[in-house]
């Protein structure tokens, strides 16, 4: 009696791209797929009733063997081609359950490099030695596809398995969402998975941890979406399981010889959780990147508000400030005095809002992460001064002097000058601002691999219950009464910008006598231009 | 250089800023023009030869920058120095001078004297003309 080819087995043949014919139990070619009719040199028509020892003639008493054993097999073999190449391959045979006599499916796949010469051990470890590769690259939902194709090919061709399947489930519905095959007789099976019930094994597998071994499985269950058309062997299945999450299921198709040995079974235990710990890093790395990338969009909205916002309120402030200027120059006629009064306190006012829309600008710029230091090597010393020159004129109207102490020798620190130069200046604008006689006092200093800075006035002083919320923004120093023309926001930007510095800020006061504004930098700079 | 009385053209779409910003100069004796968009003021620079422009960024229809670059690939107009006059902050601004081969920018709002820097730079006052 012929062998069956039936219809299953005759559309893989004539599906698959990979070199593959079907054979009767006598060995004799039945059907030859495209591939191997390219790979060989041989025509279709030759290849029918061709003894497949002709094409693998060095394998002719093991493939003999192979098949009176029944069994699905993996063999290294060598193929002869038609102009007399010899290629290094391997094959992969199986037979359908449902033909009798069977006729078998063999895949002729290009040999791996030098696998004959490898030891099983080897093998194994060059395998986990390919997941952990795989484990320390970065993943998104493509890589995680690919990370899953790449696991069964391998266990497949470097595992020794006949057919791999690894299925990741949703966490919760426990759905399939991701499947991926490898192996002889593997077909797609996600459409079978959408219309009904996944198979008994896989069930079973996913509802305990430990290795599920399934003898002859397709007598046992409805049908194993790695089987299709296999013959008789072993399934063994485990669920993807690390550190307390369930990540889906694999199911493997082996020898009934490998799958009923222990250490073969722990082995598989071992390829499992390696397979399950790179699936828990691709997660953490794909969370890690989408909370990245959430991040980047929001500081990214943020800046584009801020713009929008700031061209918003400075186009307005452009003809009312001009405006203003050529009023109160004459360019527009002479006023009387009582004119020239009103306009006057206009442009004290306008200045006051065009200087609050300036620093509500720069404050959530160093709030929101968008401001970048500019740090070089600077003589604290000298920002000191260029701090004093700039409000000296401020100083002389109210008849306070400024002091400055930089000590002996120069305090050298890695900083944004400007930046820090602007500190110093609002600070010291608050100490004038609040000093009605006597002195304010700048000084630097060294003090344990730290530069410190202070600003003392001997003025009004803050109430202790206002300290703890000075630095915060619109908390203007002092009592209600005295606000003294602040826009209370400069301490914000003070705060702000030595913290961007990775140092800290700090005030003593007390009423009636003064207070001493302290901040301290680290004399290099971790955060250089990072702005973070 | 300017040849007789030194003109100067202001390109943007606030009326009052057009409106405000030339007065100082007029009182100096540059002749003001103005314009309320950018194909506005291409016609009116092609037409009239400005010594100097100043070109708002933000505008609806074209932008300030696509104006300059117009300006600058236009041969009767590449050697009419452009300052960009912005509200836009300082840290953005230097790329896209650069961007539209812009010749400067004064921000807004401006200082009285920053604005007359820039037309000291580029004309002559118009007492000491020709």
């Amino acid at each position: 009696m012929p062998a069956v080819l039936n219809e299953k087995l005759k559309s893989f043949i004539e599906g698959t791209s990979s070199p593959a014919f079907a054979a009767g139990p006598d060995l004799k070619i039945l059907l030859a797929g495209a591939g191997l009719i390219e790979l060989t040199g041989y025509s279709a028509k030759e290849l029918i009733n061709m003894p497949a020892s002709k094409l693998f003639p060095n394998a002719e008493k093991e493939l003999k063997e192979a098949v009176e054993d029944g069994f699905a097999f993996n063999l290294n073999a060598s193929l002869n081609t038609r102009d007399g190449r010899r290629i290094p391959v391997l094959l992969q045979a199986a037979a359908p359950k449902d033909a009798s006599p069977a006729a078998y499916a063999i895949l002729v796949q290009p040999a791996a490099k030098d696998e004959n010469n490898k030891s099983a051990e080897k093998i194994l470890k060059d395998f986990l030695g390919i997941i952990r590769s795989i484990n320390s690259s970065a993943g998104r939902t493509a890589d995680r596809k690919k990370f899953l194709e790449h696991a069964c090919e391998n266990l497949v061709r470097l595992g020794g398995y006949n057919s791999a399947w690894i299925a990741l489930t949703a966490p919760g519905s426990g759905k399939i969402f991701m499947t991926a095959e490898y192996g002889f007789g593997v077909l797609p099976v996600e459409d079978d998975l959408k219309r009904g019930e996944l198979c008994y094994c896989i069930k079973q597998a996913m509802e305990q941890s430990p290795v599920l071994i399934i003898e002859n499985p397709l007598s046992s269950c409805g049908g194993c979406p790695v089987s299709t058309i296999f013959g008789k062997t072993s399934a063994m299945a485990q669920r993807l399981e690390f550190a307390g999450r369930i990540y889906g299921v694999i199911n493997v198709h082996a020898h009934p010889d490998i799958a009923a040995d222990r250490k073969e079974q722990d082995r598989f235990s071992e390829i499992v959780l390696t397979i399950s710990s790179a699936l828990h890093n691709l997660e953490l790395e794909e969370q890690r990147a989408e909370a990245e990338r959430e991040t980047e969009k929001t500081r990214q909205m943020k800046s584009d508000f801020l713009s929008l916002i700031s061209h918003r309120l400075r186009t307005p402030l452009t003809p009312v400030n001009e405006g203003i200027n050529i009023l109160v120059e004459g360019l527009a006629g002479d006023l009387s005095p009582e004119q020239k009064s009103i306009i006057s306190a206009v442009r004290r006012n306008a200045a006051q809002l065009t200087k609050i829309v300036e620093k509500v600008v720069e404050l959530e710029k160093l709030q929101g992460g968008m401001e970048r230091l500019n740090v070089s090597l600077e003589d604290a010393g000298k920002i000191l001064e260029r701090a004093k020159e700039n409000l000296t004129k401020d100083a002389m109207l109210k008849n306070i002097d400024i002091i400055i102490d930089a000590g002996d020798a120069p305090v050298r620190i890695e900083m944004d000058g400007d930046k820090i130069a602007e500190v110093l200046e609002l600070l010291l604008s608050n100490a004038i601002r609040h000093t009605e006689k006597g002195s304010v006092a700048l000084s630097v200093s060294e003090e344990e691999g730290k530069a410190v800075f202070s600003v003392s006035d001997t003025g009004s002083g803050i109430p202790e219950e206002n300290l703890p919320v000075i630095f915060d923004r619109f908390e203007t120093v002092g009592s209600p009464g005295r606000t003294a023309g602040g826009a209370g926001l400069g301490l914000s930007i003070c705060r702000e910008i030595v913290n961007l510095h990775g140092g800290g800020i700090s005030v003593e006061s007390r009423v009636g006598q003064g207070s001493t504004f302290r901040f301290e930098l680290p004399l290099k700079n971790a955060s250089a231009g990072t702005g973070e | 250089m300017c040849q007789e009385k030194c003109k100067i053209l202001f390109i943007d779409d606030a009326p009052d800023i057009l409106m405000m910003s030339g007065i100082r100069l007029k009182k100096l004796g540059y002749e003001v023009l103005t314009a309320a968009s950018g194909d506005e003021g291409i016609k009116i620079a092609e037409e009239s030869g400005p010594a100097l422009i100043f070109l708002d960024i933000m505008m609806p229809d074209k932008d300030g920058l696509q104006v300059c670059r117009e300006i600058k690939d236009n041969p009767s107009l590449k050697r009419i120095p452009v300052i960009l006059f912005t509200a836009l902050s300082e840290d953005t601004i230097g790329q896209k001078v650069a961007e539209s081969r812009a010749d400067g920018y004064l921000t807004k709002p401006f200082e009285p004297e920053d604005l007359l820097e820039k037309v000291n730079m580029y004309c002559n006052p118009p007492g000491n003309a020709g």
